[in-house]
């Protein structure tokens, strides 16, 4: 009977179909469930507000502008060329430019694209009023804003779209395409807490893009404020005074490490576009306070007495007689003042700033044991303050002299290590902390930027108590009020009637250029409120350019009650 | 009165008939899905549009039943020839699709298909050429002349062109041949010689013929061109699970991901709203119909009947077959429609006159 083969046969196809069935529909059935999903789905993400950023009084130094955007959702446009046509007249701005922000900013077509970023308010309400132009919006968004500009740009860093590296290293956390992220400063720092989390509405599309229904909505939630340490107004103040100059000031208070002012110039202003900048001179991005690699001159000379006294090389007695020069071997290191010092001990070695007396003191001494001191105080590291890129600076040793430049560690590398020449390079952040540590009986402080996140205060500085004798940091404390209290001392300009100053100026020579010029100090003398670092780059005499700005900022600290 | 007396009184396998209509009308449901958003307005919607037709067709189904079975074998070769004719007919003044075939015949206000009439006229017309002599005897005349009556139209239906229709020609004709009892070794030969041949006949494939297999063999090869249709059509099915995501809540189907939803996709559909209960569910109905038609026609005595019976079952069966296995993407798109439910007038009715045909032999198997 034929047609029994031919029905078994047609059974087996029946069987196949059903196996088919099977495998799509319940062995793959959760793939291509998920599958379909996505076909559906769409995310159109909405921007968070950045958090704030107060000074510690709460004065604004970043918060957010609102901006008008011209917006075209595509699928709602007919003929996209007649329309920016008219944009362009209105806008009065060429339809080229709208037609690349068009194709640069299109991703689908149920999403409205900028074609235009930051109109004036007035272009603004009359397009909104246009009811002949489909498809076109105004969208207002959110945009960072620095009120104080260029005075804060180093300590607040900046914003930046964020780079494809970046979005692969980071997407687990949450960032997505074209997300601004910090860029130096603050703004980089605490980018995880600043940026809020991105509100969505999620859209069901049919299979042209077009939008078919919203599924869900989810409000964006804006980013934690921050409070810093910061005074604004001190701030405002010394920016205004390094202006036109290159340099860098920081002031802290000694005993918290709370930074009330952080300045690095030249700078730029990041509400404008400051692409051009990069191949500016005196590189304005480079925050010179904590990134500048300097010698320090003879304000290292604070850390020499201390290794000496603290070894017993020297005491507060003991004296050296400084001629103008130094011999050694064949050698002759010259003091800064042709006719000599005359009989130096070590207070009045740093108040005149006599490099004989140091060249002698930090020979006997030895290098090892300045280096070992200057590293205790923490030069060759990092400050820890919580601000990104800063430079931990360099301590020669005789060891690595040996082991890297091929030859041996002489008596003159100690003598121009003693004055704060030579291998040696700092920071003025890492000056300051010196300075410091004088100022707040040997204790070594982690400079602070952020007083608050949120509601909560950050967590208090790191302090290291020094093993220094009181007696060894009151000698130098002496020293210090000298230089800037007596009618002889190197940094008698930084005075301010009525302020008890301590202080220690520097000259850092450099090759072939007019020398930078340091101030380091901290008012008043005895339970000093604050410290202060300043930085001239090739300004010459630290005792002139260096200390006149310090006086300034002295008494406009004053002025405003902080000490 | 009397016309409708005479069909129904005879023994009829209402069995066979409930199912076809069960069949219609799940079809019927899913062509409402398909086209829920159009409204119900004739231009638009083809659940009314496909009522129309189904009306249309019950003309014919009544027309076949109310005469005895032995009229169809007087007209075979007549109705076999105006098919022909009418084949002939469309390459000349056919109306050209969007794409270029040219299948359809302009009549006013509606258009047909002849082809669709030609996968029912031909096996009537080869049964009746191969009932006529003796099988056994004269295996190659019997080959040569079923060959002759399948190649012709099979000629004229690539043409227009419609691979599909006219490949599935050649299944049929092999059933018929069976049935009628050619030796063994000769159906072997048939099955394997095409397999065989198959390569050389890649090259005589139109380009987009060509593009379809190639994609076929690998969706991903263009998945917003040529693979879309394969890529979205395995969504659809495979995200329907176990349940399905209910009647009207397809998204692939509502949301109009899927192409050729109403047509020879719908398949498609029905996977994805009614999920593997439900598609397995409409695939048994079917294998029930395939099965109660072999069976009419394992009860008949007369060859001619015997034979017509069982090459319009291998025609349905190849036909349903092809379609889903096409729409679980495991053939490649040949556009094969799917039997009582894909939308079109043409083929609907060419698919009650073959439960007709069907019918009536059951009625008359016992002579």
């Amino acid at each position: 009977m034929r047609v029994k083969q031919l029905e078994r046969f047609v059974s087996a196809l029946f069987v196949l179909l059903i196996l088919g069935l099977v495998y799509l529909q319940i062995l793959k059935g959760e793939e291509y469930r998920k599958q379909s999903e996505e076909n559906v789905i769409r995310l159109i993400p909405i921007p968070a507000p950045r958090g704030e950023i107060v000074d510690r009084n709460g004065a604004i130094l970043a918060d957010y502008r609102l901006v008008f955007e011209v917006t075209v959702i595509p699928q709602e446009t007919k003929n996209l060329a007649s329309l920016v046509r008219t944009l362009s007249e209105i806008l009065t701005i060429d339809s080229e430019t709208l037609l690349r922000n068009y194709s640069r900013n299109f991703s689908t077509p149920f999403m409205p694209v900028v074609i235009l970023e930051d109109i004036e308010k007035e272009k603004a309400l009359m397009l909104a009023e246009r009811r002949d132009l489909p498809g076109v919006g105004i969208r207002v968004t959110p945009r960072r804003h620095y009120p104080h500009g260029p005075a804060t740009v180093h300590l607040l860093g900046v914003l930046g779209e964020i780079s494809p590296s970046e979005l692969r290293r980071l997407r687990p956390y949450g960032y997505g395409l074209k997300d601004l992220l910090g860029r130096g400063g603050i703004e980089e720092a605490f980018d995880n807490y600043l940026r809020g989390e991105e509100g969505g509405t999620q859209l069901k599309v049919d299979h042209r893009g077009h939008r078919v229904a919203t599924l869900g909505h989810r409000p964006p939630r804006k980013g934690t404020d921050l409070a810093l340490t910061i005074d604004v107004r001190l701030q405002n103040h010394i920016h205004s005074l390094l202006e036109g100059k290159r340099g860098a000031v920081c002031v802290m208070d000694p005993k918290t490490g709370e930074v009330l002012a952080l300045v690095s110039s030249p700078s730029f202003d990041p509400n404008q576009d400051f692409s051009e900048l990069l191949e500016a001179e005196g590189n304005p991005f480079l925050n010179r306070v904590l990134q500048g690699r300097y010698p320090p001159g003879s304000t290292f000379k604070i850390v020499v007495a201390a290794s000496a006294l603290e070894e017993n090389q020297i005491r507060s007695g003991s004296t050296f007689h400084c001629p103008g020069y130094f011999r050694l071997g064949n050698e002759s290191f010259q003091c800064w003042l042709e006719r000599g010092h005359g009989e130096e001990n070590v207070t009045t070695g740093l108040k005149h700033s006599c490099n004989v007396f140091f060249y002698r003191t930090g020979l006997s001494a030895g290098a090892e044991k300045i280096a070992r001191t200057a590293r205790l105080f923490g030069f060759g590291e990092k400050s820890g303050i919580a601000l990104p890129h800063e430079t931990g600076g360099f301590v020669p040793t005789p060891l690595w002299k040996r082991l890297t430049q091929g030859e041996g560690w002489y008596d003159g590398d100690t003598v121009n290590f003693s004055i704060g020449q030579g291998f040696l390079s700092v920071t003025p952040l890492q000056l300051l902390r010196m300075a410091s540590v004088i100022a707040a009986e040997g204790k070594l402080v982690e400079p602070q930027v952020v007083k608050r996140i949120g509601p909560h205060p950050s967590k208090g500085s790191k302090t290291k108590v020094l093993p220094l004798s009181p007696k060894t940091l009151s000698l130098i404390r002496e020293g210090m009020v000298e230089v800037v209290g007596a009618p002889d001392g190197t940094g008698r300009l930084a005075a301010v009637p009525g302020l008890e100053i301590a202080g220690k100026t520097g000259t850092a020579q450099v090759r072939g250029k007019e020398p930078h010029a340091w101030f380091v100090g901290f008012s008043p003398a005895r339970n000093p409120a604050m410290s202060l670092v300043v930085l001239v780059e090739h300004g010459g005499m630290g005792g002139v350019a260096a200390s006149q700005i310090a006086a300034s900022i002295f008494r406009k600290m004053a002025e405003l009650e902080l000490i | 009165m009397k016309v409708f007396r005479n069909v129904l009184k005879a023994g009829l396998d209402w069995v066979f008939l409930a199912d076809v209509l069960a069949i219609f009308g799940i079809g019927l449901l899913f062509l409402y899905s398909t086209s829920s958003e159009r409204g119900l307005t004739l231009s638009g919607n083809y659940f009314l549009r496909q009522s129309l037709w189904m009306v249309l067709a019950l003309f014919a189904f009544w027309g076949i039943l109310s005469v005895p079975f032995k009229v169809v074998y007087d007209f075979a070769y007549l109705l076999y020839g105006l098919n022909l004719f009418l084949l002939v007919l469309v390459l000349l003044f056919g109306r050209a699709t969007r794409l270029g075939a040219q299948r359809w015949l302009d009549l006013g206000p509606f258009a047909f298909q002849p082809s669709e009439f030609l996968k029912i006229t031909f096996v009537l017309a080869v049964s009746r050429f191969l009932s006529s002599r003796d099988i056994t005897d004269q295996p190659i005349r019997s080959l040569l002349g079923g060959l002759a009556l399948t190649v012709v139209p099979a000629f004229l239906i690539l043409k227009e062109p419609h691979l599909g229709t006219a490949l599935i020609l050649f299944p049929v004709l092999l059933a018929i041949l069976g049935v009628g009892g050619l030796r063994r070794d000769y159906l072997v030969w048939m099955i394997f010689l095409p397999l065989i041949l198959s390569p050389l006949g890649y090259f005589l494939l139109k380009a987009y013929q060509k593009m379809r297999f190639l994609v076929f063999l690998n969706p991903d090869l263009d998945p917003l061109g040529a693979g879309y249709t394969i890529i979205q059509s395995r969504i659809s099915i495979g995200s329907g699970w176990l349940f399905g995501k209910g009647f009207l809540a397809g998204t692939q189907t509502q949301l109009r991901f899927l192409p050729e939803r109403h047509t020879d996709f719908i398949f498609s559909v029905i996977g994805e709203e009614w999920g593997f209960l439900g598609a397995a569910g409409l695939i048994l109905l079917y294998y029930l119909l395939v099965k109660r038609a072999l069976t009419i026609a394992g009860k008949s005595r007369w060859p001619f009947s015997r034979m017509v019976a069982s090459g319009l079952a291998t025609m349905l069966a190849v036909h349903l077959f092809v379609n889903i296995a096409m729409a679980m993407g495991f053939l490649p798109v040949v556009g094969l429609p799917l039997p009582f439910v894909s939308y079109g007038g043409s083929w609907l009715t060419a698919c009650m006159i073959t439960v007709a045909l069907i019918l009536s032999i059951g009625r008359e198997g016992e002579f």
